[in-house]
């Protein structure tokens, strides 16, 4: 059936070039990567921003958080100050640094071990692949989040723990969409080329395979930072994440859930908030991504 | 048929068998783990512990003998913190909670988000199925821990109808917040996934000679969309079921519900390893049980399947 | 009375990119138990009128000019209103038919569904007849291989299979898209057969869409050729064979193996089809026409009807050819 795929202009333009210019267009996608490069600024200059310390109990307000605690220009807590009376702005700053940089840590660790054992799996083929997908297969079938809790109580709750835990829970998917896609290149004919004029295979992964998978690897790492922040998040929420007086959005989200009938809601809602737009932000980041490289998709 | 069933099987037990032995070793490596001396155990337990693992014997010998009671005796053993509670007790006491609503969670994610995702692809750009989108794209930003909050805040502190937490086999109002919790994120990549898979059928060249023969619209789809779309959304059932699992941790901790992902948690932060041991093999084991399903129904469904 | 008469059919597609004029002022008549093949290459739009007719535009297509079968108007009417017409009295056959058949259902299920749902037949009797209709289209062991799912045949069974499937409610007119084109070379000519052979038999009317002129000859009673959406020229089979009066056709008909000759330099037209997102004024074939003069540049030829030799025919240039 002739749909509109089939119909394509024909114009001398690169296919990035083109990408972009659909990027471009977007709406939303535009709008996302707006709100990530704000919410990064927030994140990274925050602080200076901010009149207290994250862990600097403001005993003006301690005792009577409802009343005195709420957001304020004038006592310089911008989004209030937490049941604790510690200034609940610096700590949003200091949550959302440690989310974010979860987020694209634990990304990169996925994406860097997924797209290595997936296409050393697909380039190798057979045997090997077999057997290393049917490891793969296995580790599937592991609930990884009760074993990323089991290695967090047993070796501490440390940042590095939590990278290495998050990360190891997604490079099992990478790891599939890389092999299929290393598959799919490496029948083609320029492989072949490469490969009668005695080109190494360590080379051919590196110069020809990895670099076409540049396009799928952008696109499921950016969906990919959402569910590392989710996995932070949901991890610090009950309480097995970072450690007071560092703080996350997980963590703040509980906090905040669990003082709201106090009537702090503020509490709640500034965490809430950025955990939101951020979270939409990357989908909609990774949505265009993947429309513009992949039109069809449409 | 059955030699796929047969094939699939003997994947499945390894797999089980190298999660029983990964947990115990990662609890045995543990710093401060309960095969160290540094750590105070009462002196009941550690009797306990001795009886039960042989603490003077070789490791490997250790990990046959736990794996011996869990394979042949389903036991997993006392537990590390309270001395007069097994491992199976506090499982018993839980699980069947956990069951109960997440089961429920589960269908009504399953049931409506295919309704609604195929609701949403027959009426392409319509209403409805802005509607559908409007729906995935809002609940991907609503995970459980923070839909559980907003959900108390509405339903509790400013509307007074549903009870903030604790568990009634017999009352269905206290099992509502949390299968609306646990549901919904699924329900609505559930919706998603029908909807782009039923869009993309719709479009195949089996569906125009469907409609080339004159059939009506609803027998077109009923017997020639609808099974290769809901493919997609069989397979990925498997990872929702393991999500869910794991979003109970947020329900029974948010909701007092009692059911196992509150044992888990204070297990956690008791380090009482043999409870999140017990735990984490019991939710391996159905993990993978239900995989084993997921696979079995997939061959059923799609001839072209070799066995 | 025509058994089809099309006229003015015109086919849009809004894409993305702009609107794409698949179809531009089609007009022709089939009669009964006439075989007329629609000549074009790949996006010329041959399939986009077959699929017009039937009420088979994508989403994104539309419509607009006349389809009359025997005599009620087809275009742009419900689908509850087609689906009387569909399958019993106009059928299709499609390209590939390992993808127009469902992967998920049985032949059987396909075939009986059919009837069951049209004549309301019982699912033993219409499993009867589909067995027997798959014998006359000489499918082997039908009564067993109807339990079979579409995969499971070679190419040229399936073919046959949808063919069959097609011939069920004996239609009056059957379209058959490029029925041979995903086949081999040896099959090709056996599913052309049989199709001959069970039109004749049922003494069906046939539309015999396809982009080999080879094919067309010992098949087809008339020969439309279709360029960028439009018809180009529109002859008897043997009139155009013999003397063709398009340059297109020209092109067409030397770019055809022939073994008859001592000339074995096969023949290609220069260039490509244009783009049909960018209409320019001109005649479409331009660019790559050898006879072009100035005018083909700016005013697109009507297609006029002449006599010949006592042989009503038509094409749509400005040039006088004499081939």
């Amino acid at each position: 059936m002739k749909t509109q795929a089939d119909i394509a202009v024909v114009k001398g333009r690169s296919l990035w070039s083109e990408a972009r210019r659909r990027f471009y267009k977007n709406i939303a996608a535009m709008l996302g990567l707006i709100v990530l490069i704000l919410v990064s600024l927030f994140a990274f200059f925050g602080q200076y921003i901010a009149q207290f310390p994250i862990d600097e109990i403001d005993f003006n307000v301690i005792g009577q958080v409802e009343q005195e605690g709420g957001p304020s220009i004038k006592n310089g807590h911008y989004f209030g100050t937490d049941d604790l009376g510690r200034d609940l702005f610096a700590r949003v700053v200091q949550g959302t640094q440690v989310s974010l940089i979860v987020g694209f840590v634990g990304a990169f660790i996925a994406v860097a071990m997924g797209t290595l054992y997936g296409a050393i799996a697909g380039y190798a083929g057979g045997r090997t692949d077999n057997i290393m997908m049917r490891v793969v297969d296995i580790l599937m079938a592991i609930p990884s989040m009760f074993v990323i809790i089991l290695l967090l109580v047993m070796f501490g709750r440390s940042m590095a723990m939590l990278f290495i835990g998050v990360g190891m829970l997604s490079w099992l998917d990478m790891s599939r969409i890389v092999r299929g896609q290393t598959l799919s290149i490496k029948n083609k004919e320029y492989i072949h080329a490469a490969q009668a004029m005695g080109v190494s295979d360590v080379k051919i992964i590196t110069r020809h395979i990895l670099p076409n998978l540049w396009g799928i690897v952008a696109v499921y790492a950016t969906l990919l930072i959402p569910l590392m922040i989710l996995t932070e998040s949901f991890i610090s929420f009950i309480g097995l994440g970072v450690q007071e007086p560092l703080t996350s959005w997980g963590a703040l989200i509980s906090e905040g859930a669990g003082t709201m009938q106090y009537g702090t809601l503020w509490q709640l809602t500034f965490p809430l908030f950025f955990f939101v737009i951020t979270i939409s932000a990357f989908y909609f980041v990774g949505d265009g991504l993947r429309d513009a490289l992949d039109p069809k998709e449409r | 048929m059955l030699t796929y069933i047969v094939r699939r099987l003997i994947i499945a037990i390894p797999t089980l068998l190298i999660l029983v032995v990964l947990s115990f070793t990662l609890m045995h490596a543990a710093p401060g783990g309960p095969f160290t001396a540094d750590r105070e155990v009462p002196p009941e337990i550690l009797a306990n512990l001795e009886a039960r693992y042989g603490l003077d014997q070789p490791f490997v010998v250790q990990v046959f003998v736990y794996l011996k009671n869990v394979v042949l005796h389903f036991d997993f053993g006392p537990s590390f913190v309270y001395k007069d509670r097994t491992v199976n007790e506090i499982i018993a006491n839980g699980f069947p909670i956990t069951l109960t609503y997440g089961a429920i969670a589960f269908a009504v994610a399953v049931f409506f988000g295919v309704a609604l995702g195929v609701a949403a692809a027959t009426h392409h750009n319509r209403w409805i199925d802005y509607f559908a989108v409007g729906i995935a794209i809002g609940a991907q930003v609503l995970p459980n821990f923070v839909l559980a909050p907003i959900l108390v805040l509405v339903f509790t502190l400013m509307l007074g109808w549903l009870p903030g937490g604790g568990w009634e086999y017999d009352q269905p109002r206290y099992i509502i917040m949390p299968v609306i919790a646990l549901a919904t994120s699924f329900l609505a990549s559930i919706a998603r996934i029908t909807r782009s898979s039923m869009l993309e059928v719709l479009n195949a060249q089996h569906v125009r000679t469907a409609r080339a023969k004159g059939l009506p619209s609803h027998r077109v789809i009923l017997s020639h969309v609808l099974k290769p779309a809901l493919l997609p959304v069989l397979s990925y059932l498997g990872p929702t079921f393991v999500t869910m699992i794991t979003g109970s941790v947020v329900i029974d901790m948010f909701f007092s519900t009692g059911g196992i992902g509150l044992s888990l948690v204070n297990a956690a932060l008791n380090r009482d390893y043999s409870v999140m041991m017990g735990i984490t093999i019991l939710i391996g084991a159905l993990t993978i049980g239900f995989n084993l399903l997921i696979d079995i129904l997939y061959a059923w469904i799609d001839p072209k399947i070799r066995y | 009375m025509a058994l089809l008469s099309v006229d003015q059919l015109n086919v849009r597609f809004d894409t993305s990119d702009g609107v794409v004029h698949a179809v531009r002022g089609l007009s022709f008549e089939v009669n009964a138990s006439e075989v007329l093949a629609i000549v074009g290459e790949s996006g010329s739009g041959k399939s986009q009128s077959a699929f017009a007719i039937m009420g088979l535009l994508a989403s994104n297509g539309n419509a607009t000019g006349s389809v009359q079968f025997k005599g009620d108007e087809l275009l742009n009417k419900p689908t509850d209103y087609l689906n009387r017409i569909r399958a019993t009295g106009i059928a299709m056959v499609f390209q590939d038919a390992l993808a127009a058949l469902n992967p998920y259902m049985r032949i059987a299920d396909q075939m009986t569904e059919v009837l069951v749902y049209h004549f309301g037949l019982s699912q033993r009797e219409a499993l009867a007849q589909s067995i027997a209709m798959l014998d006359a289209v000489r499918i082997p062991d039908a009564k067993n291989r109807i339990r079979l799912f579409p995969h499971e045949f070679s190419g040229g069974m399936q073919q046959r299979v949808m063919i069959a499937m097609a011939l069920l409610c004996k239609p009056a007119l059957l379209i058959a898209d490029e029925p041979t084109t995903a086949l081999d070379v040896t099959v090709q000519a056996e599913i052309m057969d049989l199709l001959a052979e069970v039109r004749r038999e049922m003494n069906m009317s046939m539309i015999l869409i396809t982009h080999d002129l080879g094919v067309v000859a010992g098949y087809s009673d008339t020969v439309m050729v279709l360029y960028a959406g439009q018809v180009v020229e529109s002859a008897p089979v043997q009139t155009l064979f013999d003397s063709p009066g398009h340059p297109y056709t020209i092109g067409l008909l030397n770019s055809i193996l022939r073994l008859d000759t001592e000339d074995n330099a096969l023949y290609a037209i220069p260039g490509t089809p244009p783009n049909l997102l960018l209409r320019q004024s001109g005649c479409p074939f331009v660019e790559r026409c050898e006879f072009a003069i100035e005018r083909c540049h700016s005013e697109n030829p009507a297609l006029n009807e002449y006599r010949l030799e006592n042989v009503t025919r038509s094409r749509a240039c400005h040039v006088e050819i004499n081939s």
